[in-house]
Order: structure tokens, then C-alpha cells, then sequence
């Protein structure tokens, strides 16, 4: 489970760096979402597919989403994008060290791992105690959420830089401009990772708000190649499911990808191959560029940054098909080739 | 028939709609243009050079402000905020079912078969999904794209902005196959009732229907009502947006309800053949100062000692809200007898949601001394109770909603003649029209045992055509382009490709494919180049394989066809697969509406209105 710093904060510029830990995060579960997906051999595994590219949108929103919370609490969003293998952003965990690994068993594993539901929320959680804790990534919403609440109306401006759905994501991207929207955005963002916790009340569920499966259950499913049930035999358990039939996933039917490429040293290998390489790190580097800008508030970069992903998937395509030496393919990297994001904030450096 | 059938599913949610709109246009002095005829960019080049597609393309967002909302569309248009509302499996809604609240999910291409007009758009998908995986579902692969029927271009007169006064009916089925449909029904009732149909003589598996309405433009509802220089306002930060480069989507959105039911034998695939309760476009007062409108069509079936209605494309909005608006009571009359009435919160926007436009009434228990063929919705205006849908027993469905063919290839128009809802049999004289034909020389036929006609279609030149059909010995001639009412006429679209053939023995160079093929496809459809540079020899070539695959005329009904305009010609695709086989060649609406009282009937110039809508 993936456990994130979470410092209390002292005045809106703590609140803004918790923020941008969120945004990091959320940027952070692309690549090696992306990479996993990718990795899947065309007209294959549609299934597992599916369920990829429907978690992998789902992150997209909602890093447009935390985004959006920066803004309306006057932040500067920073993307700082991450190297792999490496830990996660704010990780002080320390257990995991994310990779970019292919369409595997292994990469699904690393996929719940991420998106691990909370533990049964106790009151005393919730509770904001003072010193350095790691938290879950649901729990450290949770917080996000208490001390968001704890800002002052005038920390909040309306429409300042936001990102809605009129272009994309139609009904999945909203403004936010105050901190309702903000609980509404988080709220969100966390069923669609975890599904509904538990509660005292509540004895919990895989679905999301929207009744859809959570990016965790989405994820075990295709980790057993077994499609999570409804149980409504007279056995059931608690939790009202039960794993059923095959998922149909062949583990097979995936390019001999290798992983994590940015540990590959790609200077040895074909002219063909270093040139794929680079149009797929121009191509990240410019959807982070226009990504940055769109959060700045310029007009038309989000579509620019939609642009740039598209052309960074022609190019991951093309670099699955140019073979290395050793017979094997790579990936994207997922490297910029410039400097997008100053730095990554440490607490109270967003001021 | 049909989804009055029980059981039920009752949908609602909103759709987003993101044509390309660059095609929509006829002005001849824009650079940005298109001959629907010609399936023509008209790009003026021989040969055509990149520079030519990156001039058109910046005409056609030059051309915004003055009509084209989305000259970067994707042309998709998907379910949003979509659930499961309710079921019914005929002891009245149910809101308690496990399905209920169950997301819904659909993803389509937005193609017009005729671009210029709005009679004629078509969802092109791969599937429709109730319910999720594990779960209570039904999943279901159409056998058909849906078509646009029954666009209803009074539907809400308080939303003037381009198509947002109208609603439209989308209808498709799904064959009960392993392969095609699937249904869940785990501890869900009206999934159970809905699968045990599937086993029973004559039920052909599901069919869904929806009505899409309240369609708002750049995600603006004050446009509804809006100024003129607040639409330019956004279509200036839409230019904006392009002018930073990149992909720039503009899409619409409206709301729907929708409902999934059974499809049986004799059902039309495309649009209503339940008994049709068509509109006689006398118009009625519906506040809020608007003008009085007309109802739209409704249909209806009759089982078991009570009526269905369908009115999910006939009762008005009079608010961008929006509310539906309070007429007073319908009267449902079998002939010139009572035999139901609905009050206003049974036809309101809270029913309308709930049972999706659907409304059950019992008959009276004398009905089988009334005459049951000759149904009639009334509502009393000045005292008088006024018809506004008149039961039209025939109906002749055409069972190509919208017919691709290439020219000088043969075709027929075949129609399926209904009586009262049900197939009828021999002997019934079809009338066929051509709309806006000036020849005046409707073909004629008869019905045969099965209640089908047959006309041969005219595919020596390239043209885009609507089709009516009109059964009875009485038909409205001719049907003209400002007469030719889309509530009342049942029709099908002709579009006969131009034969270019020509083009299949030129050089397969890069040269002649970009000039003659893909530069079309890169001018009027710049999302494709989302996963393909058409303009790049290198990389269509590395991708010759999928080209061919999703170019193959037997992928036509995909969501993923190439080109997404469905206009690639014969010699085309000829030429195309040389390349990469590598061988050699071998407004203003209703002027004349008058006042609000009295009975009054609108004389509407349909080509006015359908104008409007793009």
C-alpha cells in the first residue's frame, strides 16, 4: 500500500504544497499505467484493455481535478514528472518502488498497490494530529479534504484557471471555486480509486460512486484474470461478491517490452531505435509542457497537451515495433528532455 | 411491439455530440467547402499538396464565427451521468430493482448520411452497455447503426441556439446471440423477466430507444436565449483555443431518456412501428411567451387492458430548464370516445424522467365495443377539444433507414408496410417521392404478402437523396423540400457515391493517393490525424495493414470505420489499396404561426427549419 507524507499544515501556502502532492501523485500513476497498457499486442486482450484505458482517463481527470484545487486556492500547479523505477512522490513509505513494467501480473500487482483502499475509517484517523505521519492515498485525500475546510472563504477564488468539461471528459471535469466543489472533487477522485469505504454505517464496496468498479478491483480483477461478481447465491460472504469467470486475459499477447527503459542504455542500440526513443520523450515532453500551460490558465493548451498525447501513443507504438539487439522492445520512457517544472515543492515552499 | 412491451428499463443522462460541422455548409465562395454530391473537399488541386489541407483548414476555423461550431470535432458522441432510472415489468415503476442506478454507457460516430441536412445523422457503435461487468447488465452489439428519426423541430422554443430547439429519436436492436447481447440478471427481477423473454417464439432479442433534447453549444446554456454578440464572444475564444495549436474539440451536449425492451419479429430496427399517433400540427399554447407550438408524433400499443404510450418526442419544453409545458389535460379518444386522460403530472418533466416519456393508461373495461383502430390525443383549446395526434393506421418503413451505394451499382428501397402497428398484408398501394424532385413521377407499388414493397433506385449519378414512402391511395405531391415534414413522412436517404473508378488505374504513387484520397480525409477530418498523419507516406504506409482493415467495406458499421465520413468511393479505395498493396494499377422559424388561441394548423417551411439546425 502506498503510504504519502502528510505533514500538518500551517496557512494556505502548506495547504497549496498538500495539494501539489496530490497533483504529483495523480501525474505519477500515468506512466507506468501507460506503459502497461501500451505494452498490450493489438486486437488483444480487449478486456484487460478496456479496463486500462478507463482507469488511465479516470487518473487524467483527476489530475485535472486537483488541479482545479490548486487554482481556486491560488497555487502555481507544478509538474514535476517522476523517474522510474523510483518511488512515487511523497512516498516516504518507502515499500514501493514503482517501475515501468509491461502489460503483467506483476504490473497489475503494482497497480492495486497503488490504489489500495483504506483500512475501515476510524473517527481517530480523520482527526488532524500534529507531526509527520504516512498516510494512504485515500486517507491522505481525507485530510486534504479537513484542512481544506479549514481555509477561509477568501482563500478561495472562482474561476481561476479552470479546467472544465467543454472540450473533454464531458460530465467527468468540473470548475472548482469553492470548497464544496473541492470536497465534491476529492470525494470523486477517491471512489473512483477505492470504491466506497467502510464505514461503521456501511459495510463498504467495490463500486464507485457512478456504480462503477474502482481502479483497485479493476485492477485485482485482471491480477487473477477472474471478472469480481455479484454474489447472490445463498453462500455469500459479507462483502457480496465473489470472483467469477475468466477475464480471458493472455499474458502472451503482450510486446517483449522490457522494464523501466529509462535504465536502459539505448546508445548502444540501432539509429532506429534512439530516434523512437527521442520522438517518444519530445512527444511527453510536450504534452508536460502544454499540460503546465493549460493549468496556467492559456487558452487552448489542454488541447494541445491532448495533441501531444497522441502523438506520444504513435510513437510509443512505433518504438513497440523497432526492436533491440537483444530482441526485445522498449517502451516510452517517459523522460522530459528539458525541465518543465522548477522543482518539486517541499512543505511550505509554494509561497 | 416494441419496448411498450413490458418488461422495461427506463434510462436518462446526457450525451455529448462532436461532429465535424466544416461539411455542413453549401457556400460556394467559402475555401473551407463541401460538395455532399461530389464527396468533394473541393480542394482545387492537382495535385493536392499539403499546403492546400492546412489553407482549408484554417478557413474552416476562419469560418467559425459565422457558422461552423466545430471544425475539430471527433465526430464521437458518448453517454454521460447515464443510469439505469427504473424498470417495470408491468406492475408499474419500479425504483427499488438492483439495476436501478446501474451506469450506461455508449460511445458512437456522429455521421451524417446526408451532411447537409438534419434528417439523416446516424450513430455508428460497437456496443451499448447497461449495468457493468459482474454485474446486472445487458451488453448489448447493435445489428444496425441508430438513425435519426423524427426530429421534432418544435420541441423546445425557448432554446433558439442552432439545433437546441429540437428533439430527436434514436432507435437500435440487438440480437439475442451469445455472440451479440448479453444479459445479467443476477438478483434483478426485470433483468430475469427481461432474459426469460428472450426465450419466447418471436421475441428477436432487445431493442433500445432514445430521445436526445435540450442540446446546448459550447457548453453555454445562456446561449439558449442568447445574443448574437455573446455567441461570437464564444466562437472567438473557440478561435482562441486554435490558435494555440493543437486539437480543439468543440462538442455539444444534450439530455436523454431512453428505454430497453424487447425486439420482436416484424419490429423496425431504426425507428417506431408501433401504432403511429402523428401529429397534425395544430398548435397549442404552451406559455411562457413563447408561440404555440404543435405536438410532436407518438405511438402507441395496445395489451391487456391498457395503452402505452410513447410520448418521449411529443409533449413540448417551454423552458431551457427544462420544464415541459403545462397544456391542460390530454384526452386519449378510440375514435370519437374518451377513453383516458392525462393530467399535466402525467406528461411533466419529473414523469417524463422517470418513465422516460412512456405512459401507461388503463382502458375502460368496455373497450371491445370501441373502435380501437382509430386512436386520437386531443386537448381542449377555447373550449373545444382539439385533435393534435391523429392515429395514421399505415405506415411504409423503409428498411434501410439510409442507403450507401455506389453509382451504377443496383439498388432497391424496400418498405415495410404497417397496419395499425402490426406487419400488414398484400394489396396496399406504396407511393415513393423523391423529396425536391421536379419531375413529379412518384413510383408505385404494391405490397406483398408480407407487407413489403420493393422500388428500384436510381443510382446513375451521384446524388444525395430523401426518399418517402407513403402507403394508401392518397399520398401528399409532391413532397418538397419546404413540405417535407420529418413527424409525418417515414423516408430513407439515398447517397449514391460518385463513380470515380477512373482513379483505380492511376499510378499508385504517394503522390495520387494523398492528392485524390487521404488529403480529403486530412481537410474535412482533422481529429483522425489523432492517430495517423495522413500526410506522412512513411506512416501510412507502416500502417497499411490497419488502413485496409478499417477501410474494408465489411467494417463499415464500426465505430472505428475509415474514413469516419463514410464517403470513401469505389475508385478510392482502389486506388488506396494499390498504394498499399505495393502493385501496380490494374433562423427564423415559423413565420406564419399566429396567435395563440383559436385552433390553429402551422404551415412550417421544413427547409427553413432544417437550415436552422446546423
Amino acid at each position: 500500500m502506498i503510504k504519502l507524507l502528510w505533514k500538518e499544515p500551517d496557512g494556505v501556502a502548506d495547504v497549496q504544497a498538500l495539494v501539489q502532492g496530490a497533483i504529483d501523485i495523480e501525474f505519477a500513476t500515468l506512466p507506468p499505467y501507460l506503459y502497461a497498457s501500451l505494452t498490450i499486442l493489438p486486437d488483444t486482450n480487449a478486456p484487460a484493455k478496456s479496463r486500462m484505458q478507463s482507469v488511465i482517463m479516470q487518473e487524467m481527470i483527476h489530475m485535472c481535478l486537483a488541479s482545479n484545487i490548486m487554482n481556486a486556492i491560488g497555487g502555481t500547479v507544478m509538474i514535476t514528472p517522476p523517474h522510474y523505477p523510483g518511488s512515487l512522490p511523497h512516498d516516504v513509505g518507502g515499500s514501493l518502488i514503482v517501475h515501468l513494467y509491461p502489460f503483467s501480473e506483476q504490473a497489475m500487482a503494482q497497480g492495486m498497490a497503488i490504489e489500495a483502499p483504506l483500512e475501515p475509517i476510524d473517527p481517530r484517523v480523520l482527526r488532524a494530529t500534529p507531526g509527520d505521519q504516512t498516510v494512504t492515498i485515500g486517507e491522505y485525500y481525507e485530510r486534504l479534504k479537513a484542512v481544506l475546510a479549514t481555509l477561509p472563504e477568501s482563500a478561495w477564488t472562482p474561476d481561476r484557471n479552470q479546467i472544465d468539461d467543454a472540450q473533454f471528459f464531458q460530465g467527468q471535469i468540473f470548475a472548482v471555486n469553492t470548497c464544496a466543489d473541492a470536497c465534491t472533487a476529492i470525494d470523486q477522485i477517491v471512489s473512483e480509486g477505492e470504491g466506497t469505504p467502510k464505514t461503521p454505517e456501511n459495510q463498504g464496496s467495490p463500486l464507485d460512486f457512478q456504480n462503477m468498479l474502482a481502479h483497485y478491483y479493476r485492477f485485482w480483477e485482471m491480477q487473477r484474470n477472474q471478472v469480481l461478481e455479484k454474489d447472490t447465491s445463498s453462500e455469500h460472504n459479507d462483502s457480496g461478491y465473489m470472483w467469477g469467470g475468466s477475464l480471458g486475459i493472455d499474458w502472451g499477447a503482450v510486446y517483449p517490452a522490457i522494464a523501466d527503459p529509462e535504465e536502459y542504455d539505448f546508445s548502444t542500440e540501432s539509429e532506429a531505435v534512439q530516434i523512437a526513443q527521442a520522438q517518444c520523450n519530445a512527444a511527453y515532453s510536450a504534452m508536460v509542457a502544454a499540460l503546465c500551460a493549460a493549468f496556467g490558465g492559456a487558452p487552448g493548451q489542454l488541447g494541445v497537451a491532448v495533441r501531444a498525447m497522441f502523438d506520444l501513443r504513435m510513437a510509443a507504438i512505433h518504438a513497440l515495433n523497432t526492436p533491440l539487439t537483444n530482441g526485445m522492445v522498449a517502451g516510452p520512457a517517459f523522460v522530459c528532455d528539458q525541465i518543465i517544472a522548477a522543482k518539486t515543492l517541499a512543505m511550505g515552499d509554494a509561497a | 411491439m416494441s419496448i411498450l412491451e413490458f418488461p422495461r428499463v427506463y434510462f436518462s443522462g446526457e450525451i455529448s455530440w462532436d461532429p465535424v460541422t466544416t461539411n455542413n455548409n453549401t457556400f460556394q465562395a467559402w475555401t473551407a467547402n463541401y460538395d455532399e454530391v461530389g464527396a468533394d473537399p473541393q480542394l482545387n488541386g492537382s495535385p493536392v499538396l499539403a499546403g492546400q489541407v492546412s489553407t482549408y483548414r484554417k478557413a474552416a476555423i476562419d469560418q467559425i464565427p459565422a457558422q461552423n461550431w466545430n471544425p475539430a470535432g471527433t465526430y464521437r458522441s458518448v453517454f454521460y451521468d447515464c443510469r439505469v432510472s427504473g424498470v417495470d415489468i408491468g406492475a408499474g415503476l419500479d425504483t427499488t430493482d438492483p439495476f436501478v442506478r446501474a451506469p450506461v454507457n455508449f460511445a458512437g460516430m456522429l455521421i451524417d448520411a446526408e451532411p447537409y441536412g438534419p434528417y439523416s445523422s446516424q450513430l455508428f457503435f460497437d456496443s451499448i452497455q447497461l449495468g457493468i461487468d459482474g454485474g446486472c447488465r445487458i451488453l448489448g452489439a447493435p445489428v444496425r447503426r441508430s438513425s435519426d428519426r423524427y426530429i421534432n423541430f418544435y420541441a423546445n422554443r425557448a432554446n433558439a441556439m442552432i439545433a437546441g430547439v429540437a428533439s430527436v429519436l434514436w432507435q437500435a436492436c440487438y440480437a439475442w446471440d451469445p455472440a451479440t447481447l448479453k444479459i445479467n440478471a443476477y438478483d434483478s427481477p426485470a433483468l430475469q423477466a427481461l432474459l426469460d423473454c428472450m426465450a419466447e417464439p418471436g421475441v428477436k432479442g432487445v431493442m433500445t430507444r432514445f430521445c436526445t433534447y435540450r442540446t446546448i453549444y459550447y457548453d453555454d446554456l445562456n446561449l439558449a436565449n442568447g445574443s448574437q454578440e455573446e455567441v461570437e464572444a464564444q466562437a472567438k475564444a473557440l478561435v482562441e483555443k486554435f490558435a494555440a495549436g493543437g486539437f480543439q474539440p468543440n462538442p455539444a451536449r444534450s439530455l436523454l431518456v431512453g428505454t430497453a425492451g424487447i425486439w420482436r419479429e416484424g419490429d423496425p430496427m431504426h425507428e417506431p412501428g408501433d401504432r403511429a399517433l402523428v401529429t397534425n400540427n395544430t398548435v397549442v399554447a404552451i406559455g411562457n411567451g413563447l408561440p404555440p407550438v404543435p405536438f410532436g408524433t407518438a405511438w402507441a400499443r395496445i395489451d391487456d387492458g391498457r395503452i402505452a404510450l410513447d410520448l418521449s418526442n411529443a409533449v413540448p419544453w417551454n423552458t431551457t430548464a427544462p420544464d415541459k409545458a403545462n397544456v391542460g389535460n390530454l384526452t386519449l379518444l378510440a375514435g370519437t370516445v374518451p377513453i383516458a386522460t392525462l393530467t399535466p403530472d402525467q406528461y411533466d418533466q419529473p414523469t417524463y424522467l422517470a418513465t422516460s416519456g412512456i405512459v401507461d393508461v388503463p382502458l375502460p373495461t368496455a373497450q371491445v365495443a370501441l373502435d380501437l383502430s382509430a386512436l386520437t390525443l386531443s386537448v381542449e383549446i377555447d373550449g373545444t377539444l382539439t385533435p393534435l395526434l391523429v392515429e395514421q393506421p399505415l405506415r411504409a418503413i423503409p428498411l434501410e433507414p439510409n442507403l450507401y451505394v455506389n453509382q451504377g451499382d443496383p439498388a432497391q428501397g424496400q418498405a415495410q408496410v404497417y397496419a395499425c402497428g402490426v406487419p400488414a398484408g398484400a394489396g396496399i398501394t406504396v407511393t415513393m417521392t423523391e423529396v425536391g424532385s421536379t419531375e413529379n413521377n412518384p413510383l408505385i407499388a404494391t405490397t406483398d404478402a408480407n407487407g413489403l414493397v420493393s422500388f428500384p433506385l436510381k443510382t446513375s449519378a451521384a446524388t444525395v437523396t430523401g426518399l418517402v414512402f407513403q402507403p394508401g391511395d392518397d399520398p401528399t405531391l409532391p413532397v418538397t423540400p419546404n413540405t417535407f415534414n420529418p413527424q409525418v413522412f417515414t423516408y430513407m436517404y439515398l447517397r449514391v457515391l460518385p463513380n470515380d473508378d477512373a482513379l483505380a488505374t492511376l499510378e499508385p504513387s504517394w503522390d495520387n493517393v494523398y492528392a485524390n484520397v487521404l488529403a480529403y480525409w486530412d481537410a474535412i477530418a482533422p481529429c483522425m490525424d489523432n492517430w495517423l498523419q495522413l500526410d506522412d507516406e512513411a506512416q501510412v504506409r507502416a500502417y497499411a495493414p490497419v488502413i485496409k482493415k478499417l477501410t474494408d467495406p465489411d467494417y463499415f458499421e464500426r465505430f472505428r470505420y475509415m474514413p469516419v465520413t463514410r464517403d470513401l468511393t469505389r475508385g478510392q479505395r482502389a486506388l488506396l489499396y494499390n498504394f498499399l498493396d505495393g502493385t501496380a494499377p490494374p433562423a427564423r422559424l415559423m413565420a406564419t404561426v399566429g396567435a395563440a388561441s383559436g385552433t390553429e394548423v402551422a404551415q412550417p417551411d421544413f427547409a427553413v427549419l432544417a437550415r436552422d439546425m446546423r
